[in-house]
Order: C-alpha cells, then structure tokens, then sequence
C-alpha cells in the first residue's frame, strides 16, 4: 500500500515538474505564440459543421485541439493547457519506455521528442491537431500493454490502427512502426504478423486517396498531414516521428545490457540531461526564430489595441524588418505621434509604413490593420477577408474585422451573417451580440465613436483601390472625414518617405488648417520637411510655424548631417 | 413487472401526443409567416427533397408546428431544433399526390399559440434533373484557399465531391460544363499546378493544353454544342479590380476577349475574323439546341480600365455549320443595348430553342458582382424580350441554367446576404411563365447561414457524374496535355 502511494506520489510530483518544466519553456520561448495562433481559428458550435470536421480522418484530433484553441484568447492559457498535453505525452512516453525497456536509467529520453514537438508549436503552419494525435496514439500503444493474448495483440493492433487512421490521422503510421519494433525486439514467427496494420494502413490511405480525402500520400501517412497543406513541411515537421521512434528502439536495445555500477548508470542518466539540453538549446536557436516571436507579439497587441505598449515593445528592439515596423508605425499612427517619430527607428521607403502585399495570411491581416488605421475601409476588408479565407474562414480576428466594415458599409444583411457565425463561438458571443444592435441601424453606427469615425472616411467620389495610387485615395478620404488625422500622417509620411517634396508641399497646402492639420506647429517630421523644401523662404516658414528648435537643428545638419540621423533631412540625403 | 412497465410507457407517450395535438390558437395572423428560408407560395419539382425552414429568432418561437394538407390527406410536422419538416417518405408520398400542397403554421410564441395565415407549395407535374453540379469556392478578392466542383443529389441532401483542389495541389478550377446535362460528357478547367482543360467523355479524361499562339489565352468560358463534338469557348484577358465606395465591391473586366469553337475530335481551334476583331469584345457563348446557331455577347471594345463602366455587351448571334465547321458571314444583333441599354450576359438557349434567358446588368460583363444585375427572357419566336421579375430580387441574380427538359432553371443569386452567392431554382412553363423560385433545399435552415462558401456555376445534370475524382488527378499529374492547333475559317 505504501509502496502504491510512494508510487502516486512520484507520478505526481515528476508530473507537477514537468508541468511547470514545459510551461517555463514554453512562457520563455514565446508566451505570445498561443495568443496569435488562436486568431488563425475558433472552434464554431454548430453540427453540420462539426459532424464534417470530425468525418474526416483525423476529425476527433482536429475536434479536440479547436476545443484546446478556443481557449487560447485568454492569456496564459494556451501555456498552460500545452504544457499540460506536453507532460501527459511526457509521462505517457516514459512510462511506455519503462515498459519495453525494464530500466528507469531510459526515463530522460522520453523528454526528447517532446522538446522537439515545442520547437514545431511555435511554426504557425503547424496544425495543433498534430499534438493531440500523438496523445491519442501513445494512450493506444500504452493499451497495448495491457492485452494479455498474442491472438488478442494482433487484433488490438489492427483495430486500433483503424480507429487511430480514422480519429487522428497519419499518426498511425507512427503506431504501426512502433507496434513492428515491438514485435522485432520480441522475434517470433509470429512477429511477422505486425506487418499486417502498415499494410492496413496503407489499403485505408489508398481507399482515402480514391475518395479524394487527399491529393498525396504523404498527406494522409506522413506528419505532413499535420502542416498547412498549400505549404511543403520544413523538415522539422519529421523531427518528433523521427525521434519518437528513435528512443522506443534505444529503449529495446538497451535490455541488451545491463548496467550495475551505480557510477555508470549515474553517467548515463547525465548523459542523458546533458544531451537533452544541449538538444533543446540547439532547436531553441535552429527551429524558433526570435523574429517571428516578436511579430506574434506585436501582432497580438495590435489586435487588443494596445498602442502604447506595441510602440514601448518597438522601442526597445531593433526595427530592422518591414513588418516589425509596419506594426510598430500603426501604433505611432494610433497614438498620434508617426509624423513625430517615423524616422526615429530607420526607415527604408514606403513599405515601411505599408508592406506590399505577398498574399500570405500573416501579411494580409498586418495590411487590414493598417489600412483600417488609415481610414480605406475598402482595402482593410479586402485583406481581412483574403487573410480569413486563407485561414480556413474561421478567424475570429478576421471575423470581428469584418463585422465591423460590413457594418461601416451598412452592408447589415453580410455582417449579421458573420455576426451570427460568431454567436456560434465560445469565447466571442457575447462580442457578437454587443454588434447586434448595429444591425440595420444607421443612427446607432454612426453615433459609435469607431464605426461612425470610420464611416465618414468612405468618400463619395468611387474609384479602383489604389487605382490613382494609394496616396490619391488617402486625400479623398481626409476629405470626406477631414477630422481623421491618422490619414494624414500616413499621407505626408508617404511622400517624406517616397522623397515626394512637391506632392508634400502640396499636401500641406491642401490641408493646413483643416481640422485634420490644426494650424500650429507642424509635426516634427512634417516640420523638417517644411524645412527641407522652404528653408530659404521664410515667409512659409512662419506660415507653418516652424519652431526655433527646427531651424537650429536643421543649421547643425548642414553643418554635420550625422547629427540628424533621425531627421527627415538625413533619409532625404543618405537613404537610397 | 416488465410488461406492465412497457404498457404504461407506451399509454403516457400516447396521452402526451393526443396532449400534444389539441392546440388552443390564442392568435390568427393574417399574413403567412416569415419563413427562413422563404418557401411560401413557391413551385416544386415532385422529386424535390424535403423543405426545412424556420421562423426568424426575432418571432421568439419557442414551439412550431405545421399542418400539410394535400388534397383529402393530413400531415402533421411538429418543430425539432426550431425547425420544420416532414420525414422523407411522408414528403414524397405528399407532393406525388397533389398538385397544390396547403401549409398551416402554428408558432408558440410567449406562451401561446399563433397561427399564421394557410400558405401553399405548388407542386409542378414535371421533375426536375436528379443532380446539380456547382462549384464552392469564397466570393473572394485574388486569392483562394480551398474549393471544388461539386454534385448534390436534388431528391435528397447528399453531396458528393467531384474533384477539390485538395487532390490537385490547391490550384484554381473553374468553368464546369456538361453537354445537354449529361454527366458523362463534361469539361473544366484547372489554373496553376497541373493547369489545362479536362474534358471527360464517357470516362475517358483528356487533358488539354488550350493556349495557342493564335489565341489571346487559354479556353475560359465553355458552351457544349449539343452533338458534343464542339465547344464554344471565349478566350479572355481579364483583370479584377476593387471598388472603394460604390455599392458593388469588385469589378471583373475584359481587356479584350474573342470567341473560337474547339473541335473535340480533332483537337483543333475554329477561330473566325467576325468572332475576334480587334474592334470588339466578344465573350460568353453558347450553342443553340439544333447546333446550328452560335449565340454570344459583345461590346465595343474600348480602352480600360479607364472606361470599364462604359463597356455595353450586347446579345448577338452568327450561323454555324457543324458538317463543314464553318461560320456563316454575318452577325445578327438579337439585343441592341446601344437602343435597349444595360449590358447582357450569359446567354442561354432553352431546350426547345424557344426562349434565350440572360442576365442584364448596368454594364460590363462580370455581373455576379453587379447589385442590378436580373434575369431577363428573350422569346426567339417573336423576339420579345421581358425581365423575370417573379425570379428577380433588389440583389444579384447572374448565372443561370436549363433542366434537360426545360421546365426548371437554377440561376445564383445573393439575395440572401448580398455577397453569397446560392442556387434557386424555379419552374418555367411552355409559354415562359416562372413560378416563386426557391432555394436549393437543404438538411437545415441555417445551413446557408453557416456556409462559407459561394455557390458558383449552378448546372443541372441528369445523372452523378461517375468518374472519379481520383482518376482525373492521376491524368492531370501524369499526363503533359494534348497541344491544340489554330484554323482561321
């Protein structure tokens, strides 16, 4: 009894370890992983919808991890949920170890695939469904365990590789391998039989591939079934299979010896956590780009609006990609201060406040933010939709987005449908029906301060997006919604950053003195590009207000031009 | 012991239903009820599957019940997940005994029950094709994710893929034809991996590789002609652009476009000077029923996009000779927009050759993202021409096509949300008379409500389309296409 409970007790503590373990590793390796995987889908409760998820094969995984997802909106707990999936996959490995191994001294080596699993959940192509596979086949292998009869074995062997094909997909292959390793380790002739389930597996993926379930084997068979389909899997995707299998066949080599001086068994076990970190330091630095994590980040805030926190974050890190400063200048432009610090982190030209659209989704969502910032109502929905699309049509995010252009449109009949969509979620109901009352309801729309701000800035006169260039869009927009000033700090910092002088000029003309360019003193940047094309005409320069502090800056960058790298002066002269 | 539970189990669940079935009506509306989908007053196929509809949630039913009566008989549909039904053999058996079907609907609202005024399903005598076939793609912008030609059985719910792009790479398919609704004979295309034109004939796949030198691009959109040996094909160079505050999001132009005839046995493009001039552009054709006649659409050709909103197609027609695959030497114009106005699209010849229905938008040719866009009905016995009205709504109504025996149509329309795009399909009599049109049934009301995707292409068809998708793929990844030649007639 005693030793039962000693036993609990070890399960318990090693559990509660490896919890805390995998959820340190995973807060520090990239705690904004989750929130922003969560965006790409939410799980939608509706039966048609999921009787078609769960029909495919793979369907229960699928279903299980969008239950997990749903969740994941709330800080910390997609941590805390994968951390929790990571240490049953850990203890289930370990504990199946011990089984075919007898020694405890193999333990280390079930941490092994699970590290290289985490490196795979911070790739956003990466299905979750993946993880939730390799639980459902490690609880099916541990059943295995448990039959007593070789005639039994086999059929388990068979009816679970079915069931596991059907319920959790390619996963199966992986059951079946492990199943073969097994039955070699313990050679009989009747060991040959355990090339029944991959032959199973095979006739199921070929009945799959003539149902046109897939295009491809590997799709249905391999862990590229568990990668964005559009999308050829990095090789990491191979990395977890890989070592799954390579420590189950450590685990039946090593009843070929047996260790009994302690000193030995000790520099094994050390061997074996030495070997781990160095694994898991190596993939940290191989497989997780910091980068990306970054962009999740700043994505992530962007997302709750959280401007003042996205601009300190950009503050601190080195702006050198367009999309790190496409984020950060929506935040600049949010909080009102872009044509005051655009050139403080370095600027390279346009894309830097809006990046060429590449249609991937990361992209797509990005530029639905930005031009929702800007006002052009017309290509913020056009990504939004082309990112929703992309992500499979379930993306809250991109969802939200949507509702709300619909309804700045008044296009109600489309956003309540989408609204209903939501209402059909856990996590965005309540969200989804605060957007009701909008419906049908042009008072109510234009009275919100968000919905009314951004439906002033659709302008009368139609055109094609971008037709007249973005910059002629952006003036028609101030003009209808003259006191949407975001717009014009994108449109003067447009030509700054195209060197576009005299369309600056003009821009200021235009606009000085409308409620969107308060006469007063200019922005700093809008300032210096006063400065720029009408330093020796000082009547302009009292007409905009240039400050003293302005001109002297502008006196010592003619002097040494490296004073002023952070002026709109220094791009002008050095960027290319 | 047992037994006595059994009989008293079964007298409580019989006194519950006879509690059930004695309704107090505590209101009688005069107006019917506000069906989600709307299926009142409308004309049914006999073979037609079952009708699920609902009340809206803003009628805040909490029970419904439904009362079919068909001449001397009775059915009873009470409410299951706030929906209405009738069982499938139950429904069968109704509309093949009746030509007018009364449906009385009860709603428990607020504790007590209202009851709608009587509406009534008109029940045609001719049925409808088996299958229709569409594709389900977003009505998206430039890209797209997952989509597929697919074919759904109209006497039950059951649909069936005929090929997604899961099984051919993600790329583009689009433009699904069959010739006289036969699912045997049928072509598409597929853009990108494995591009090129799949034309099935009784399960032997072609692949084709359908640009030319001599063609301003590949095949684009098909008309069969009925002996199945051409197909109509315009070739288009086309470009999508996006509103930012007109009514319609997008447009879709031609920068120019002509019409070829491809001969299916001798793997050869018909090209004629009268169907490809420079002056114009020519698009959309289709065959009439005798082979004999080759309808299509044109318009000035103009410069674009600048001009995009001045683009007027009109409905124009020139002779064919299917022994000698010649053209006749003149183009007749069946619709002058330069004195009707507007701009015509898809062009379609009944069966019987009678009646040419079209849709006619403000301009251009794209309409499926024209709000104006209607059905129109050209008689071409006397040339008359009238728009559907019965068939139209303030929203889109754009492609359209004929059931084999010409009784029914199903066109797309987004009247629904304004940017989905479903099938309803409506019956047409012998002198071009349409009934209420209906939405393709399906298993629940919400279902379109749900549905992500567009509804693109609806075509009837006789019968499932048999080949399988899997054996077009291995032709479309092992095959290199058969190269097309150029004759100018």
């Amino acid at each position: 009894m005693n030793l039962l409970r000693n036993r609990q007790q070890i399960y318990t503590a090693a559990g509660i370890g490896l919890f805390l373990l995998w959820g340190l590793l995973f807060f520090t390796t990239g705690r904004f992983n989750f929130l922003y995987l969560e965006q790409w889908h939410t799980l939608i409760y509706d039966a048609a919808t999921l009787r078609n998820e769960v029909m495919q094969p793979g369907g229960l995984a699928q279903l299980i991890a969008d239950l997990l997802l749903q969740f994941f909106c709330y800080p910390a707990a997609g941590i805390l949920l994968t951390a929790l999936l990571f240490t049953l996959l850990s203890l289930l490995t370990a504990r199946l170890l011990y089984q075919w191994a007898h020694t405890l001294l193999v333990l280390p080596l079930s941490l092994f695939p699970v590290a290289a699993l985490l490196f795979l959940h911070h790739n956003v192509n990466y299905f979750y469904s993946g993880t939730v596979a390799l639980l459902l086949m490690l609880l099916l292998l541990a059943g295995h365990a448990y039959i007593r009869t070789r005639r039994m074995h086999l059929l388990y062997a068979l009816l679970a590789t079915a069931l596991l094909y059907a319920l959790a997909g390619p996963v199966a292959s992986l059951f079946t391998l492990l199943l073969a390793l097994q039955a070699a380790a313990e050679w009989r002739r009747t060991s040959l039989c355990y090339l029944l389930p991959p032959l199973l597996l095979l006739l199921l993926g070929w009945f799959s591939l003539r149902a046109g379930l897939s295009g491809t084997w590997q799709h249905l068979l391999l862990p590229d079934g568990y990668f964005t389909h559009r999308l050829q899997a990095a090789s990491v995707i191979y990395l977890p299979w890989c070592l799954w299998a390579a420590v189950f066949l450590l685990a039946l080599l090593s009843r070929c010896f047996t260790l009994r001086h302690r000193m030995l068994r000790g520099a094994v076990l050390l061997l074996q956590v030495v070997g781990l970190t160095a694994f898991f330091i190596d993939g940290s630095h191989r497989y997780i780009d910091s980068r990306n994590e970054v962009f999740k980040e700043f994505n992530c805030y962007a997302r709750e609006g959280r401007w003042d926190l996205l601009r300190q974050r950009g503050n601190a890190l080195p702006l050198n990609n367009l999309l790190f400063q496409n984020y950060y200048h929506v935040a600049l432009a949010e909080e009102g201060v872009l044509a005051d610090r655009l050139f403080h982190s370095p600027c390279i030209d346009i894309q830097s406040i809006y990046v060429q659209g590449d249609k991937t989704p990361y992209v797509s969502a990005l530029l639905s933010d930005i031009y929702f910032s800007m006002g052009h109502i017309a290509l913020s929905q056009r990504y939004a939709f082309e990112a929703n699309e992309a992500m499979g049509n379930h993306s809250p995010r991109l969802l939200q987005r949507l509702v709300q252009t619909n309804l700045i449109y008044g296009a109600y009949d489309v956003a309540a449908k989408y609204i209903t969509l939501l209402e059909h979620t856990l996590c965005y109901r309540q969200w989804a029906a605060r957007h009701r009352r909008y419906l049908w309801n042009d008072a109510a729309v234009e009275a919100d301060p968000l919905l009314g701000n951004k439906r002033r800035c659709l302008f009368p006169d139609n055109r094609f997006s971008g037709n007249k260039g973005l910059d002629d869009d952006l003036k028609q927009i101030l003009h209808s919604n003259p006191s949407h000033r975001i717009t014009l700090q994108y449109l003067g910092s447009l030509y700054l950053l195209s060197k576009d002088l005299p369309r600056f000029q003009q821009t200021l003309e235009t606009f000085y003195g409308t409620p969107s360019l308060p006469e007063g003193p200019l922005p700093v940047h809008f300032q210096e590009g006063v400065m720029a094309f009408a330093a020796d005409q000082p009547q302009l320069l009292e007409h905009y207000q240039i400050t003293a502090d302005v001109r002297q800056q502008y006196e010592a960058f003619l002097q040494n031009p490296s004073s002023g790298c952070n002026t709109v002066w220094y791009f002008l002269q050095f960027a290319r | 012991m047992k037994h006595r539970f059994y009989t008293w189990a079964v007298c409580v669940c019989l006194g519950l239903t006879a509690c059930q079935s004695r309704i107090e009506v505590a209101h009688t509306l005069s107006c019917p009820p506000p069906l989600c989908p709307d299926y009142t007053e409308i004309t049914l196929p006999p073979n037609i599957a079952p009708l699920h509809f609902c009340l809206p949630d803003s009628c805040q039913a909490t029970e419904l019940r439904a009362h079919f009566t068909a001449g001397a008989e009775e059915w009873e549909a009470t409410g299951n997940h706030g929906e209405v039904f009738l069982p499938a053999k139950k429904w069968r058996r109704m509309l093949q005994g009746a030509s007018t079907v009364t449906v009385r609907l009860l709603a428990r609202i607020d504790g007590e029950w209202t009851a709608y005024a009587p509406f009534s399903l008109y029940v045609a005598n001719e049925q409808v094709d088996s299958h229709l076939a569409y594709r389900l793609i977003e009505p998206g912008y430039e890209t797209w994710n997952e989509m597929g030609i697919y074919q759904r059985c109209l006497e039950n719910y059951e649909e069936k893929a005929i090929l997604t792009n899961r099984q051919t790479g993600y790329g583009c398919m689009n433009c699904h034809s069959f010739c006289k609704q036969d699912p045997d004979q049928m072509l598409f295309h597929l853009r990108l991996d494995y591009g090129g034109t799949y034309l099935i004939d009784h399960g032997n796949i072609e692949k084709l590789n359908t640009k030319t030198p001599q063609t301003l691009s590949a095949l684009v959109y098909p008309s069969w002609h009925p002996s199945g040996r051409y197909v109509a094909f315009s070739v288009n160079s086309t470009k999508q652009m996006f509103h930012t505050t007109d009514r319609n999001r997008i447009e879709v132009m031609d920068f120019a476009s002509d019409v070829v005839v491809y001969d299916v046995e001798q793997h050869t493009i018909l090209k004629s000077s009268l169907l490809s001039t420079p002056e114009a552009f020519e698009t959309f054709p289709t065959f009439s029923p005798d082979g004999r006649t080759l309808y299509f659409c044109s318009a000035d050709s103009v410069s674009m996009p600048g001009n995009y909103n001045r683009v007027h197609y009109s409905l124009c027609s020139i002779g064919f000779d299917p022994d000698s695959r010649n053209f006749a030497n003149r183009i007749d114009t069946l619709y002058n927009v330069h004195r009707e106005g507007g701009s015509v699209s898809f062009p379609r010849v009944s069966p019987d050759g009678r009646f040419l229905m079209f849709t006619r938008s403000h301009y251009g040719n794209f309409s499926i993202w024209h709000r104006e866009a209607d059905l129109y009905l050209a008689d071409l016995t006397n040339g008359s021409i009238r728009p559907l009205d019965s068939l139209n709504s303030h929203e889109v109504e754009s492609y359209h096509s004929w059931s084999s025996n010409g009784r029914w149509v199903v066109f797309s329309s987004r009247r629904m949300d304004g940017l989905y795009t479903r099938p309803y399909i409506a019956y047409i009599d012998e002198e071009g008379n349409t009934g209420k049109p209906f939405v393709l049934p399906q298993e629940r009301s919400d279902y379109y409500t749900m549905l992500m995707k567009s509804y693109n292409i609806p075509e009837f068809i006789t019968a499932p389309v048999t080949v399988k998708g899997h054996a077009i793929t291995q032709i479309a990844k092992q095959s290199p296409g058969i190269d097309l030649s150029c004759i100018e007639k």
